[in-house]
């Protein structure tokens, strides 16, 4: 199972065989996805800013340009999630893509000026932790390869 | 938050940790499939996707991204149950404790 015999920069993957370009590897397409979604999430809430249209579905939102980049970001990070999933269990591939959890809330807060309380900044730093604790034994089975 | 924004909540929640299930079930490669029935599995996916995205839309228009977001994070408890029930993953306790933790993190953060 395990494969020892180049040592490249692709590393990682028990499955597939190391010679894939490194973009190929599916642990770095979980965090692609993760960017892109997190990204997704903040153009849409500055375009549903950019109307006041409060009907089902906020059609008018479609007219602005940062909802669509929004829109793209997430089909695209569709595409990488669903690149991971052929080789990553479920449960490992979610985990780890809670850390758009921390993402977020810092986007927010660097891009939209929203507040973090002190408070929130714990449960921020709890998520990294508890993301840390699943994904350090699968760092080590890289180190292996 | 009050009842119906709660409820589309739950339905924008529900239908993610679904669609998450049939994403897995129909890209996983340790199992044999026709392509047509990856496809049906991947389409089920981005229309649970589809109506959990909506939902989030409505609930965007009334509160702060940083409020609304954290309650997703309670999902990847719901999606490791989800995955062992209907896919059959293992659980160890290192990874239902990492869970656990992060779940933690974003009740503070929710409740903040």
């Amino acid at each position: 199972m395990l494969v020892t015999s180049d040592r490249d920069t692709s590393a990682g993957r028990l499955d597939h065989p190391p010679k894939r370009a490194w973009f190929f590897n599916p642990y770095l397409q979980i965090g692609v996805s993760v960017l892109l979604n997190a990204a997704a999430q903040i153009f849409i809430k500055i375009g549903t800013g950019h109307t006041t249209d409060q009907s089902l579905f906020s059609i008018s939102s479609l007219t602005s340009g940062a909802m669509w980049l929004g829109i793209v970001a997430m089909v695209v990070a569709l595409v990488s999630w669903l690149y991971a999933l052929k080789s990553i269990p479920l449960t490992i591939a979610f985990t780890l893509a809670a850390s758009t959890q921390v993402i977020v809330p810092l986007g927010c807060w660097i891009f939209l000026g929203e507040q973090i309380s002190l408070l929130r900044w714990g449960g921020i730093l709890l998520v990294t932790l508890g993301i840390l604790l699943v994904a350090q034994p699968l760092a080590k089975v890289e180190e292996r390869l | 938050m009050n009842p119906l924004y709660f409820l589309l909540l739950l339905v924008s929640n529900g239908s993610s940790i679904a669609g998450q299930v049939f994403f897995k079930r129909g890209m996983g490669d340790t199992v044999q499939m026709a392509g047509w029935q990856r496809a049906s599995w991947v389409g089920t996916g981005i229309a649970a996707k589809a109506l959990s995205f909506f939902c989030w839309i409505l609930l965007l228009y009334r509160f702060e991204l940083s409020y609304i977001y954290p309650f997703e994070a309670l999902d990847p408890i719901f999606v490791a149950l989800a995955a062992a029930l209907f896919l059959r993953e293992k659980l160890n306790f290192r990874l239902l404790l990492g869970i656990s933790i992060i779940c933690a993190g974003i009740a503070i953060v929710s409740i903040t």
